[in-house]
């Protein structure tokens, strides 16, 4: 069963990074970014079709798996994230002259994401984790006169290859226990062998891995990389990295835990209650004192990462909905904040908190978006960070005993985090005698992309309920089959 | 039939969005809007069905529709919502009026006012728990804003404090909410929905969702362990604020305790009744000698507040027909007493340059008309019979009286003596004995803060004087409950 209509979205950003590359020989950086933005957006609708949100392209012929690859509904989903962060990140690049060599990049970037997104297998897994880890490195670097954004891909290049080491070593643990690759078989195998399940190396190969995408999805204590990560990058390389590499970690964590968890249960689900809880608290706690908006960013992202590691630890239908709803507001609020920053750098207007005050009265579309951005990160009603909390925390509370003092400290958390978006809030209407700047080339496209974002994130937060049908069966799907 | 209340919501929606970007006739706008939501309230007030038990004037659509969770878009009004939808529309219009000379930024203050009376006027009308929820947390930002940035010194500290400590009460409010509604397995988050099935779980976890309730609604109150937010957010607020804070917000707490704790949860209540009486007591009791000790006259009218919200738990707390219904009742009579005592010390820090007693003397000699309201809202707010507090208190103390006995009320009618006290001795420093103020020719009241006055005054009166035309009306929306 190989058909080639399942592989639409990544053989057209494979196509699209080669054209990018061909242009850019060509000296037409614009035509190479527009080139890409094209075939990924026909992507992003190929793969709606097939979630039944816009009329469909291709039919696509039925959800399973090749042994190699495993379609799902939750695949999709998350193909639908990397694909809408890459959209935005390339669309902010037009206005940077960054040339084609980063469409490319990130092309590459995506294309791996796409395929963790659909692999059923540890070695296809992890083929696809590196193909978009190595070019992320590259991206990190990308602002080569900048020694911050070369420190900052030194750093991630050599945390990243050790991440990626140790979840190699854990899958081959796993691997040499059971005899087999294919996490399907694997689940099916364990779910009837208790001789298996007690064996203490595959705790050990299960620990290695979560350590290995723990740094991938910036857990504590593996988070420290993150900030200075997302400080010294471009911002756009910032917004992928922190919405599309870490959804890509989380993938990946689905792919290999939701298969194992059952077999693994409850001591699985203590110890992703206790890791969310402190991944959450850290974040918020470091994100408090953070005088740099990205590194405050990075933080909020780090305390999000708390967030959605509740999903695993709440091992439901509705758990795992509520952390992909939360993966993906995520994603979509923080590359628009990232974004923002990128916007605003046009003016002028540095990276600290204090350079913000009186931005309202520079541009007030833009205070206005991150006011919007940063008030849903905040989770507050009725915007679409608040809904996808409020899934999450609310199957918490469904699961009952524990779960509802892991709600209680998340809301907690939640309500902490207010403080720090408040302050940035505050200071952007702040009231100035400064007189508007003038700006040598407004970003269209950058508030283009920002606009598409905010507006996401008014609506699924005022009319959530799609959206949450649509990742609810999802999880549900995805949850039997495995 | 017409959708009336939501039109109300509409307007003031409208009614902010045209003041901001109106520019100097902001005000006039807003004087518009709110004094067409009042029209409609009176409209609405004239054709209630007086006697019908149940709610009137519902609205319902479908809004979120998953497997898991139904919210409906429902508002509708009883006895209890009522009377807090005319307060509400009363007193924005009063403010509005009251703040007609604020200069300082004037479209931005008129569009957070109406803002904040969208948020309050959501929270008395929607019978949705999600929607009641977005309206509460709706009803802080612009208040946030209204304090961070026409505040006096230290309003920064007492901004965010006010924040903090209401969206953490908010959240732990919505993990309750969400217990209820899980533990009872009710068809969907409507008020009606969940009362219809919570009375049946079990009483050791309604005491447990009670608590986190008590916590939730208690801190917005304030009761006296969470209180300490209110003092500084009054003493910081500009004077709007600080009257809507009082006269509304306050009310939020106490009618979401009845509406969403005592309605839903009888047997978490009645475990509860104990500690519930002992903070109320506590309440007054602090509040009452806090109040004696200050200096400020905006900051001892805040801690009275906090005795007044602690004899309205008092009347939650023993939950008989004359109870509530006095409870019900102070929370009207506060609305209207504690935004005159906050206005009048406005006036006089306009006058005077300053609110300290000491500092203050013979308030009377120069201008009469502020002095004289003063004493007025002095009296009315110590219980003064023919005004307004009088028949509410009399009948919390009456129901306390009867249902627990001599000892427990005479603990709260004797400090009723001591709040006599406080405010006479204010009075008597600030307003009666020889000039001492350096402000040579102080002006007496504007025009505006005059009319604005007077129209909280004669209501003050006309209630005191014909309190049963309130007391059918409360007493009719809880006749199924008690």
């Amino acid at each position: 069963m190989f058909e080639y209509i399942y592989y639409i979205p990544e053989i057209l950003t494979i196509i699209a990074a080669i054209l990018s590359l061909l242009f850019d020989a060509l000296k037409e950086r614009l035509l190479a970014g527009w080139t890409s933005i094209i075939l990924l957006s026909f992507s992003l609708v190929v793969v709606l079709g097939w979630l039944k949100i816009v009329p469909s392209l291709f039919a696509l012929p039925s959800l399973g798996g090749n042994g190699i690859f495993l379609f799902t509904t939750l695949g999709m989903v998350f193909q639908v994230i990397f694909l809408i962060v890459s959209i935005v990140v390339e669309l902010s690049s037009l206005d940077f002259d960054f040339g084609g060599i980063f469409y490319a990049l990130v092309d590459l970037a995506l294309v791996g994401m796409l395929m963790v997104a659909i692999s059923g297998e540890m070695v296809t897994l992890i083929i696809s984790l590196e193909l978009a880890s190595i070019s992320t490195y590259v991206l990190a670097g990308y602002a080569r006169r900048s020694s911050m954004s070369l420190e900052a891909a030194m750093k991630y290049y050599i945390i990243g290859s050790l991440s990626s080491a140790l979840t190699i070593f854990g899958l081959s643990i796993v691997y040499g226990i059971s005899n087999t690759t294919s996490l399907w078989i694997l689940n099916f195998e364990y779910g009837s062998n208790n001789s298996l399940i007690s064996n203490p190396l595959l705790l050990l190969g299960f620990s290695f891995i979560i350590v290995g995408l723990g740094f991938k999805i910036a857990m504590v204590p593996f988070h420290m990389w993150a900030p200075d990560v997302y400080q010294g990058a471009p911002s756009q390389v910032s917004a992928l990295l922190a919405s599309g590499s870490k959804s890509m970690g989380f993938m990946a964590m689905i792919i290999i835990f939701f298969a194992s968890i059952f077999f693994l249960g409850a001591k699985l689900s203590f110890l992703f209650g206790i890791l969310a809880v402190i991944t959450m608290t850290v974040g918020n706690l470091m994100a408090l004192k953070q005088r740099n908006i990205k590194r405050m960013l990075a933080y909020s992202s780090i305390a999000n990462a708390g967030y959605i590691l509740l999903a695993f630890s709440i091992d439901t239908p509705l758990g795992l909905a509520g952390g992909m709803f939360q993966i993906f507001s995520h994603a979509v609020m923080k590359a628009g904040a990232f974004l923002v920053v990128a916007a605003v750098a046009t003016y002028g207007i540095g990276e600290s908190i204090e350079d913000y005050r009186g931005l309202v009265k520079v541009d007030p579309l833009i205070a206005v978006s991150l006011t919007i951005l940063l008030l849903s990160l905040a989770g507050v009603p009725p915007l679409m960070g608040f809904d996808s909390k409020f899934v999450l925390f609310s199957s918490a509370i469904q699961e009952g005993g524990w779960y509802i003092l892991l709600a209680v400290l998340g809301v907690i958390n939640s309500a902490m985090s207010l403080y720090y978006y408040a302050r940035v809030i505050k200071l952007m209407f702040a009231y100035t005698n400064e007189k508007p700047k003038n700006v040598k080339k407004y970003p269209y496209f950058t508030v283009f992309a920002i606009v598409i974002l905010v507006s996401m994130v008014i609506l699924i937060g005022v009319y959530p309920s799609p959206m949450i049908n649509l990742l609810l069966t999802a999880a549900k799907n995805y949850m039997t089959w495995i | 039939m017409m959708p009336i209340l939501s039109f109300l919501i509409i307007f003031a929606l409208a009614g902010a969005i045209i003041s901001f970007v109106s520019g100097k006739y902001s005000k006039s706008i807003a004087l518009i809007f709110s004094g067409l939501i009042f029209v409609f309230t009176l409209y609405i007030v004239l054709y209630f069905k007086y006697g019908y038990i149940g709610y009137q004037y519902m609205e319902s659509y479908s809004w979120i529709n998953t497997p898991y969770l139904t919210a409906n878009y429902v508002l509708g009004i009883d006895g209890i919502s009522l009377l807090m939808l005319l307060l509400t529309a009363f007193l924005f219009l009063v403010v509005i009026i009251y703040s007609w000379n604020e200069n300082h930024n004037a479209p931005s203050f008129f569009g957070l006012i109406m803002l904040e009376e969208m948020g309050v006027l959501g929270v008395f009308l929607s019978l949705d728990f999600l929607l009641f929820f977005i309206f509460w947390e709706l009803s802080l930002v612009p208040m946030f804003f209204l304090i961070a940035y026409w505040g006096g010194k230290n309003r920064n500290y007492a901004a965010y404090k006010f924040f903090i400590y209401t969206h953490v009460a908010g959240v732990i409010m919505l993990v309750s909410v969400l217990s209820i509604y899980f533990y009872s397995s009710a068809s969907s988050l409507d008020f009606s929905a969940m009362s219809a099935k919570s009375a049946f779980i079990s009483p050791f976890t309604q005491f447990v969702i009670f608590l986190g309730l008590l916590f939730g609604f208690g801190t917005k109150m304030p009761i006296v362990p969470m209180h300490t937010w209110l003092p500084d957010a009054h003493v910081e607020a500009p004077t709007a604020a600080s009257a809507i804070l009082a006269g509304l917000l306050l009310k939020m707490g106490a009618y979401g305790l009845i509406r969403l704790g005592a309605f839903m949860l009888p047997s978490g209540r009645s475990a509860a009744e104990p500690l519930m009486l002992f903070l109320g007591i506590l309440s007054i009791a602090w509040g009452t000698f806090a109040a004696l000790s200050q200096k400020d006259l905006k900051k001892m009218i805040a801690y009275s507040s906090i005795s007044h919200m602690g004899m309205v738990l008092i009347g939650i707390a023993v939950w008989s027909q004359i109870g509530v219904m006095g409870a019900v009742f102070l929370m009207f009579a506060h609305g209207l007493v504690s935004p005159l005592l906050f206005m009048s010390a406005g006036s006089v820090h306009h006058s005077y340059g300053t609110r300290d007693i000491p500092k203050l003397g013979g308030l009377a000699k120069k201008t009469p008309i502020i002095g004289t309201i003063l004493v007025f809202a002095s009296l009315a707010s110590l219980g003064l019979p023919s005004l307004i507090s009088f028949p509410a208190e009399f009948s919390i103390l009456y129901a306390l009286y009867s249902s627990s006995g001599f000892y427990y009320a005479i603990i709260p009618i004797a400090i009723l003596a001591v709040t006599a006290g406080y405010y006479i001795w204010a009075l008597q420093r600030a307003v009666f004995g020889p000039y001492k103020c350096k402000v040579k020719a102080p002006h007496d009241l504007p025009l505006n803060e005059f009319v604005s006055m007077g129209m909280l005054v004669s209501l003050i009166v006309l209630y005191g004087i014909l309190p049963f035309l309130l007391v059918n009306v409360i007493t009719s929306s809880f006749i199924g409950v008690l």
